[in-house]
């Protein structure tokens, strides 16, 4: 525990890297979003039913703003989902640089040169690790569904609980499969940064091999880090909400994006610093191309 | 005058009292619960009415329904048609004998089955009109059926006995096609009913046993109930019951121990809805009315007379208003099925609109306008919202005055019976505006009492009191699949000299009603111009001079026309805002980051 907040602390010297991934993240999504805004507010601008929307999220202007129009939704979700999958790529290109500076622990100052010729040269290698990851989605998936209604099942029969509680299990398990299949490609991250040489087969195996003994410890870091971001993005709602009907005009919805973006800035800063911590756990395991260099010195006499 | 009044108004309730005590045939059940074979049979014991010529008789078997693979009423890819299929247990009713009550003289090969419907045939010469004759019936309760089901040792009993099919006597018998999404009909009759159940077990009904007998291991109830046209139980050993009196009406929920936390917002529902019916539309007739929360294969309600199923919260989510919303509909259809009958397979809008435009009534009674059906993190859905949003997605194109069993999708019988006719009548009740709608509905009422009203009659009423306009309007949205949408098309100043300018706004209207609609000119000195829009045509011209510019012009203020298809264009501004998009994207940059967030893992 104390390891994970220490990293917490030294977080900052990693800002260059945090704002980079921020800005690169909130840059897509504003792009992707233009669209969106340019529509509904050619619709939204001159109507007096859409006023509602700068007191509160009443969903009533959302759904005339759909109603009629559902052709619009299919066309916005396939450009996100067009822009996620070149978002998902350009992430595979950063990867490199990103493993490479939490595996190594040198960024301290971070080396652009250096970090840019780990994201050229691992990025074929990570769009394989991302693939297999995505196989494993895949196949979990129905795995997952039938634990998941096995669950609910025995839940419904055993207990007398509520359909509620039968759904937050249910999903518990779910996020839970996935994140463990997300901490596995995580890892296999990790083992390529620290032994780029070795073949995907080989990595996953090596990855495996750490994988399985510290698979609770990791999950358990996750949730600890992810636990600080959850009560900023509370706060950020909370305080979002009222902000906007404070004000119920352009400051409160301008404070209001200023603070989402926070939230969303703190969740980046969340993945480094598990990432940081996994990073460190696995140098200490198999620190590969970045073990100390050992040198024969000439005895004296 | 006095006198005469006086005289007239002692016929007119002798009549209607004469009418109502002695106008109902009783129909007499006896029947034993097997809870060892999942069966229930016993016998009904009906009359032979005294109809001039009239030759046969003709009896509905609901249970049929459940049969075999080929039953229309089981919809093809249906979950419960898979069950049925994957099990290989299939359930029906089996007529064992028919009896002629006095000689016993068995008359079982005068009848002939087919699917639900059981026809005696040459019945005049073998029966005296007035004489009774009994149908033994053995019916297989099939498991997680819909209306007739066992779930473990819990059973839920709709339409369990054979049932005398409707006469009239100037089209004869009819005796309905039970196709897909058909609810039961009947006519009303005074039920004496027994049934005899193991020990231990509860009956939830729509009123409690006048008194029971203990015959072995088994305990008969017997019940009287009535005028009624159906009579459904819920029968289970883990029932427990609580009960409240609301003026002369005892209310009883019937509940397992899991399901204890969710009956202070069932009470609260029930008694909420029961008072508003009593106001707004007439008098429950009835001393109990009676809720049981049983486990179904669909999550919901389902209406019998003075008793309602309702969705255990173990398969229905209680996070908002919605299971309220199951209570308040399904006790809203006490008025409309119960008391007001109507024929739910012909016209199924006549019920199911008619109630769910009252469940949208009573939310906003209750809850007000805003956010009446979900609230969280200033997240707001009111239950017109939904509505407006199933329409959008369901049954949107379709006539609603149509049978049941025409009808191929669940997704365009629950938009256009239950959504789109809400939407329809919500409009028609507002065009009546709340003094005629409280006359309108309180006539219908006591028009119908006891009877089974048609659309004629519907919109004859509506013709009465609501006038041609309104009526007809009524008969365009329920007859003909058209989209209706009221629109500002254009708002300009146009200075003409030093003090006056020139507004000009066009109205456009889609869809063919012809009723007056209200628009408002909302001036930048903050006076607001009203006036009455009566199309001619789709399209008018409206040119105003005044000494103020206009900044925004709104047809349909009150968006009164809830079918209209886009309330967004129903006003125009001058200046556009673009706040509201401007907060709408801001939220979605940061749903589209949290998602590049989960994928990209940053």
């Amino acid at each position: 525990m104390r390891k994970i907040l220490k990293i917490a602390v030294n977080l900052p010297s990693i800002r260059t890297l945090w704002l980079l991934l921020f800005f690169l993240k909130a840059a897509f999504s504003f792009l992707l979003a233009l669209p969106f805004f340019i529509i509904s507010n050619s619709i939204l601008a001159g109507s007096s039913f859409s006023k509602m929307l700068i007191l509160d999220w009443d969903l009533s202007v959302i759904i005339e703003l759909f109603s009629g129009r559902g052709e619009l939704i299919p066309a916005y979700l396939i450009s996100i989902i067009i822009g996620g999958l070149i978002y998902l790529i350009v992430m595979q290109f950063l990867n490199g640089g990103i493993y490479f500076v939490i595996v190594s622990g040198n960024c301290n100052p971070l080396k652009w040169r250096e970090f840019f010729a780990e994201c050229g040269m691992g990025f074929i290698t990570h769009i394989k690790i991302t693939l297999m990851a995505a196989l494993i989605y895949l196949i979990m998936l129905p795995v997952g569904f039938f634990l998941v209604n096995m669950v609910g099942i025995l839940m419904a029969k055993l207990f007398d609980i509520s359909s509620l509680m039968i759904l937050a299990t249910k999903f518990g398990i779910f996020a839970l499969i996935f994140l463990a299949i997300s901490i596995f490609s995580d890892t296999v991250r990790a083992t390529f940064t620290a032994a780029p040489d070795k073949q995907l087969i080989e990595l996953i195996r090596v990855a495996f091999i750490y994988f399985r003994p510290q698979l609770l410890r990791l999950m358990g870091t996750f949730l600890i880090t992810y636990l600080p971001f959850m009560a900023i993005w509370i706060f950020v709602e909370w305080t979002a909400i009222h902000v906007v009907g404070f004000f119920a005009g352009i400051v409160g919805i301008l404070i209001e994006l200023i603070l989402l973006q926070i939230a969303s800035f703190t969740r980046t800063g969340q993945k480094l610093w598990y990432l940081t911590y996994l990073g460190q756990e696995y140098r200490t395991y198999n620190p590969g191309r970045f073990s100390a260099m050992q040198a024969e010195l000439p005895l004296r006499d | 005058m006095i006198l005469h009044k006086i005289i007239s108004a002692g016929i007119a309730f002798l009549f209607v009292f004469v009418n109502q005590v002695s106008g109902f045939d009783t129909l007499k059940v006896d029947a034993i619960l097997d809870t060892l074979n999942k069966e229930i049979y016993g016998y009904v014991s009906i009359q032979y009415p005294s109809i001039p010529g009239l030759a046969s008789y003709q009896l509905q078997l609901f249970p049929n329904v459940y049969s075999g693979e080929s039953s229309p009423y089981l919809k093809k890819g249906s979950a419960l048609l898979e069950k049925f299929i994957k099990d290989k247990k299939w359930a029906k009713m089996e007529i064992d004998s028919v009896v002629i009550s006095e000689d016993s003289i068995n008359i079982s090969s005068h009848l002939k089955v087919d699917y639900t419907m059981g026809v005696l045939d040459s019945l005049d010469r073998l029966l005296p009109a007035g004489k009774t004759f009994q149908v033994y019936f053995n019916t297989q309760i099939p498991e997680m059926g819909d209306r007739l089901s066992y779930s473990g040792n819990e059973y839920f009993l709709d339409g369990w006995f054979p049932r005398p099919a409707l006469y009239d006597t100037m089209s004869g018998w009819y005796n309905p096609f039970y196709g897909s999404f058909c609810e039961l009909v009947g006519d009303y009759f005074i039920f004496d009913l027994s049934l005899s159940v193991p020990s231990g077990y509860q009956i939830a009904g729509p009123v409690p046993s006048d008194y029971t007998e203990n015959v072995g291991s088994m305990v008969k109830h017997h019940f009287r109930f009535g005028p009624a046209h159906d009579f459904g139980m819920a029968v289970s050993p883990r029932y427990l019951i609580d009960s409240m009196e609301v003026g002369q009406t005892i209310f009883r929920f019937y509940y397992r121990d899991y399901e204890r936390f969710i009956l202070p917002r069932v009470k609260s529902a029930a008694q909420k809805t029961f008072e508003y019916m009593a106001k707004n539309v007439g008098e429950y007739k009835y001393k109990y009315i009676n809720y049981a929360l049983v486990d179904f294969s669909f999550s919901g309600g389902l209406e019998m007379p003075a008793f309602m199923a309702i969705s255990s919260p173990r398969d229905f989510p209680t996070f908002s208003r919605f299971y309220e919303s199951v209570v308040i509909h399904e006790t809203v259809h006490q008025w409309f099925y119960g008391m007001i009958g109507s024929n739910q397979i012909e016209y199924p809008w006549l019920d199911e609109a008619t109630s769910n435009f009252f469940t949208e009534k009573i939310h906003i009674s209750i809850w007000g306008e805003e956010a009446n059906l979900f609230e969280f993190a200033d997240f707001k859905v009111s239950n017109i919202d939904f509505l407006r949003m199933m329409s959008d997605i369901a049954g949107n194109d379709g006539i609603i005055n149509r049978p049941a069993y025409s009808f191929v999708s669940t997704r365009d019988f629950f938009g256009l019976m239950y959504i789109k006719g809400a939407l329809a009548i919500k409009t028609f009740d507002n065009l009546l505006e709340d003094s005629l709608s409280v006359i309108f509905w309180k006539s219908y009422y006591n028009r119908f009492l006891f009877a089974h009203p048609t659309p004629d009659d519907f919109w004859g009423l509506a013709d009465k009191i609501g006038g041609e306009i309104a009526s007809s309007d009524l008969q365009q949205l329920l007859n003909k699949s058209s989209r209706v949408d009221y629109s500002i098309e254009d708002l300009s100043n146009k200075r003409q000299d030093s003090v006056n300018i020139e507004i000009r706004l066009i109205l456009r209207k889609t869809g063919l009603l012809e009723s007056p609609i209200r628009y408002q000119i909302i001036l930048a000195n903050n006076d607001t111009l009203e006036n009455v829009w009566k199309p001619v045509y789709n399209t008018e011209e409206i040119i105003i001079t005044t000494s103020s510019p206009a900044i925004e012009a709104i047809i349909d203020p009150n968006y009164d026309f809830a079918i209209d298809a886009d309330f967004l264009n129903n006003s125009l501004k001058v200046h556009g805002d673009n706040r509201s998009a401007a907060r709408l994207t801001s939220g979605i940059i940061f749903l589209i980051e949290s998602m590049l967030s989960l994928i990209g893992g940053m």
